[in-house]
């Protein structure tokens, strides 16, 4: 209940506590307008009661009079009172007729309305006063009688008077009335004795029942007066005692008073009569003084009740307008000013601060305003602030973060961080989609996200890195220099397309509050770079290879490597031709015939140190084996002949490359000498053993002096052709077999010896074999065969020149044709040579033990004036 | 009071690079091993505040023998100096307690840097 009375709104609860207010006061101010409007009424009713009841007091004290002049009239047979008695009735008369034009006048109808009965009863009394007149006129009733019956209207005049005026609020009134209704009581009892004692007077004597009746009269006269004297209030009682005393009132005392003591009575009537008559008007006068005071008092109480009732009525409606109005008044403002404060909340709850609130009054709403302002003032301050706050947050936005953005938008590296859990935060870089082909970034946990692109143990190492990168109590550069990702390679797959990628994970610790909040992860993709550094490291081992390829060229005798590279392509072309000619494609010989010249090369390639070639021929084999299982075709042997064309293709470029270097030398023959020298044995001793493993021997080839004595730049390359030729002569021909060479108690090595000594003009060139020697017979035999002689030059020369032979042009001691020997080349070399650079030579053969060769050539001035 | 240094490398010339290194210091070395066994007994016996630790060594290799030491005074300040570039390795030593790494071939100026803050860190 409470709550729902405290739940109205303002408008209502004024209404809760302003309209049981009015109706309090309405209800008051009722009862007392109504009160005043009873007194009045009451007043004026009691007025106009007096009125009438004083015209029946008129008519009453008339016929009071009457019925003591009757009385006197039928006591004495009409003898005397009769000319009074007609005077009186027409005194009665005119008094009754003035009570009956009262009761005419208008303003009396309420109260005649109330009294109607009373009235109507009192008017049939009054009118039995005709019947009562006529019988006393013709005497048929008697004085006692007469009197009974008079008395018997007044009476109920009087009991009419008493109901008309004994109905008052007024308490003072109600008494003083009261005094006058035991006034008239006790005002017809002194006119009753009046009348009997005029009876009894005219009858000039009393008897016992008119005295008994006398005497109750005069006590009951008494009884009235003295209630009278109890009840009236003082002035009435003075003026009754005022007026009734005298000479007169004492001789009506006196005349009862002979009443009283004698039977026979000789005062005279009319004197009695008189006597009381003087004494009842006299009472006549206290009850008009009375009357007359009752009268002006109620009338007095009507005009103040009238006052009152309109003064109350003034003063409650001016109350209740001035009541009402400083309600509304005060109602209607406190509303308005609720009703502006609402509306200004709404205003300030819809963002609209930029007015005040303004009340006029200065209560606590006024109050209550001003404080409402001040807030929304501290509000709009606070709103300025924060608008302040926010134009730098957006700028910073705009300048730092947007910039942030647009970096990681544009930024060629991944850039992200990462929390405690290694989650990848929301914002990266743009470049990491692109770098790791993947949407998914964001949340990731950076393990799980490189899980599938890095190694198991990569993996692994990166989980403890990261461990170890939020661990405070680790140094930042310590656990950076242990990355295991500071340059990986992934591999990425988009569309099904895998890339391999090299990438470089950069790892930063990133503090706040001296913690480590998050790991700033850089990721750039270093796959070109790497790329290029690769193919910048292929170059350089190409380079490498080539420089390798020249050194490998160097190092074999050029003769060597002439022979092998000109046996190399004529074989390789061979294959070729081969392929041309095979009309049946009988490819299955011709793949074996190919694998056998292949593999021949190879062999060949192997024994002069020709690394390159020897690869390359091998991986030809295999290619080859991996045909030979299943049934060849054209198409397979195609890629064959391809490898093959490649091979050949080296070897012209190797060619082509000697040719380059030789003329290099021829270009710049200069210093560095002991270098050449070097190189020069290098590739004599290689040449020797190459020679010897080809030909199943095996040889050691020394030097002597060697080091003493450079050879000038213009002898290196013939110096290292003679000797070639030398060292290939001694294995292929002079030293024998190894089996041979065990029986005949040899060492199975071959001994080769070449000396360099030098004198002031004259370089000597010492070459020995410890092979079987030069054999004459086969010497003279193949000269012959060769058509190099005939058989009466031989018998003209001596062994010198018979051993000259060997280096004579087409001659070839070898039964068969191999890359060492037997093209009728070698020795033929060394003679031209000597006879270019002018030398001379010496040949000492011991049969069976060795062979040995001294070339002398001539020291060129030259570079003797450069060795200086 | 100087801090005790103990050197543990199997090759003397690196022993004597490190202590020639660290020369500077106001470090008091007291000793030098050439294994994990002798380097944990030295640790036992000595008790040094900084280790200078290889991992590749016979005997005892590095992780072994940090593991002993770390039983044996967990306050020990442990610098791995290896040759070894297996990142995974490094870690774990990372994990078993050791407090810096370096890998070979040391100078002067990576050596200081590095104790710099392996001493700094400790006076924190």
């Amino acid at each position: 209940m409470i709550k729902r009375l405290t739940n109205l709104p303002i408008r209502q609860k004024f209404a809760v506590i302003i309209i049981p207010l009015i109706v309090i006061i309405l209800a008051f101010d009722y009862l007392q307008v109504r009160y005043h409007y009873l007194d009045y009424s009451d007043s004026v009713r009691l007025n106009k009661a007096i009125r009438v009841g004083i015209e029946i007091n008129h008519v009453v004290h008339e016929i009071q009079k009457e019925r003591s002049i009757s009385s006197g009239f039928l006591a004495n047979q009409g003898e005397s009172f009769g000319v009074k008695l007609n005077k009186q009735r027409e005194s009665t008369d005119s008094t009754l007729q003035q009570y009956y034009n009262e009761l005419t006048n208008g303003d009396l109808e309420d109260l005649l309305e109330l009294h109607r009965t009373d009235l109507d009863q009192l008017n049939a009394y009054f009118d039995k006063l005709s019947t009562l007149r006529k019988n006393i006129d013709e005497h048929r009733i008697s004085s006692e009688s007469s009197i009974d019956r008079f008395s018997e209207i007044n009476n109920n005049a009087l009991n009419t008077v008493i109901k008309l005026i004994d109905e008052t609020r007024d308490k003072e009134i109600a008494q003083q009335i009261h005094a006058i209704i035991y006034f008239l009581k006790s005002k017809e009892f002194a006119s009753i004795e009046r009348a009997i004692g005029t009876q009894a007077f005219s009858r000039n004597h009393i008897d016992f029942t008119l005295y008994n009746r006398f005497t109750t009269l005069v006590a009951n006269q008494n009884s009235y007066l003295d209630a009278f004297n109890i009840i009236a209030n003082q002035e009435s009682i003075e003026y009754y005692n005022q007026i009734v005393s005298g000479e007169e009132i004492e001789e009506v005392d006196r005349m009862r008073e002979v009443l009283f003591a004698n039977d026979t009575l000789s005062e005279n009537p009319d004197h009695w009569y008189e006597s009381s008559t003087i004494k009842i008007n006299r009472l006549k006068d206290v009850e008009d003084y009375m009357s007359d005071n009752i009268q002006k008092r109620t009338q007095n109480i009507a005009q103040t009740s009238v006052r009152n009732f309109w003064t109350f009525l003034i003063l409650d409606v001016t109350i209740g307008i001035i009541a009402f109005w400083l309600m509304t008044t005060i109602v209607t403002n406190l509303l308005k000013n609720v009703s502006i404060l609402e509306a200004y909340t709404r205003r300030i709850s819809a963002g609209d601060m930029t007015k005040k609130v303004v009340i006029p009054t200065k209560d606590e709403l006024g109050q209550y305003a001003n404080t409402f302002n001040r807030m929304v003032l501290e509000i709009r301050k606070s709103q300025f602030e924060l608008r302040k706050q926010r134009d730098k947050a957006k700028f910073l936005y705009k300048n730092i973060y947007g910039v942030s953005l647009v970096v990681f938008e544009n930024i060629e590296q991944g850039i992200f961080l990462l929390d405690k859990e290694f989650k990848i935060s929301k914002f990266h870089s743009k470049a990491m989609k692109e770098i790791f082909s993947n949407d998914r970034i964001a949340g990731e946990n950076f393990a799980n996200f490189m899980r599938p692109l890095i190694l198991p143990r990569e993996l692994e190492a990166l989980e403890m890195f990261m461990r170890h990168l939020f661990n405070e109590d680790m140094d930042e550069e310590v656990v950076n220099q242990l990355n295991p990702i500071d340059q990986v390679k992934i591999h990425t797959e988009q569309n099904g397309i895998v890339a391999t990628k090299y990438i470089r994970v950069e790892f930063t610790r990133i503090f706040r509050k001296e913690k480590i909040q998050n790991i700033m992860v850089s990721v750039s993709d270093e796959t070109e770079s790497i790329l290029l550094q690769q193919h910048l490291n292929e170059a350089e081992k190409k380079k490498q290879q080539e420089t390798e390829r020249v050194l490998s060229i160097l190092k074999i005798d050029p003769s060597i490597l002439r022979g092998f590279l000109h046996n190399s392509r004529k074989m390789l072309k061979s294959i070729s031709e081969r392929y041309e000619k095979n009309e049946n494609d009988e490819y299955g010989e011709l793949l074996s015939f190919t694998f056998d010249i292949i593999h021949n090369l190879k062999g060949n390639a192997v024994v002069i140190g020709m690394e390159l070639m020897a690869n390359k021929f091998h991986e030809i084999e295999d290619s080859i084996t991996a045909l030979q299982s299943k049934e060849v075709r054209g198409k397979d042997f195609l890629a064959i002949l391809y490898e093959v064309d490649e091979a050949d293709r080296m070897i012209a470029e190797i060619a082509e490359m000697l040719y380059k270097i030789i003329n290099i030398y021829k270009k710049f023959p200069a210093e560095g000498d002991s270098v050449s020298n070097i190189m020069v044995i290098d590739s004599l001793e290689r040449g020797a053993e190459l020679i010897a493993k080809e030909e199943g021997k095996t040889v050691n080839l020394t030097f002597d002096n060697i080091d003493n004595v450079v050879l000038p730049e213009a002898y290196i390359e013939p110096f290292k052709d003679m000797m070639i030729q030398l060292i290939r002569n001694s294995v292929v021909h002079g030293i024998e077999a190894p089996s041979v060479r065990m029986s005949e108690g040899k060492v199975i090595m071959g001994e080769l010896l070449i000396e360099l000594s030098k004198s002031d003009n004259e370089m000597f060139i010492r070459y020995k074999d410890d092979g079987r020697g030069l054999d004459i017979e086969r010497i003279k035999r193949q000269a012959l065969d060769k058509g190099l002689v005939t058989d009466t030059d031989l018998k003209g020369m001596e062994e010198f020149e018979i051993q000259s032979l060997i280096f004579r042009e087409g001659f070839s001691t070898a039964d068969k044709s191999g890359t060492n020997a037997g093209r009728g080349q070698g020795m033929h070399l060394v003679k031209s040579i000597l006879d270019q650079y002018k030398g001379a030579y010496d040949i000492t053969s011991v049969d069976g033990k060795s062979f040995e060769m001294i070339i002398k050539l001539p020291v060129l001035n030259v570079e003797k004036g450069d060795e200086e | 009071m100087k801090k005790k240094l103990l050197i543990v490398d199997d090759s003397s010339v690196m022993r004597r690079t490190i202590e020639k290194n660290l020369a500077d210091y106001d470090l008091e070395i007291i000793g030098q091993a050439a294994n994990g066994v002798e380097a944990v007994q030295m640790v036992m016996d000595k008790r040094p505040d900084v280790v200078t630790l290889d991992i590749t060594m016979p005997e005892m290799d590095g992780i072994a023998c940090l593991e002993e030491i770390m039983k044996i005074n967990p306050e020990t300040k442990v610098m791995i100096i290896t040759a070894l570039a297996d990142k995974l390795t490094g870690l774990i030593a990372l994990d078993k307690g050791a407090r810096g790494f370096m890998y070979k071939p040391v100078n002067a100026d990576d050596l200081a840097r590095s104790f710099d803050k392996l001493l700094k860190r400790d006076g924190e």
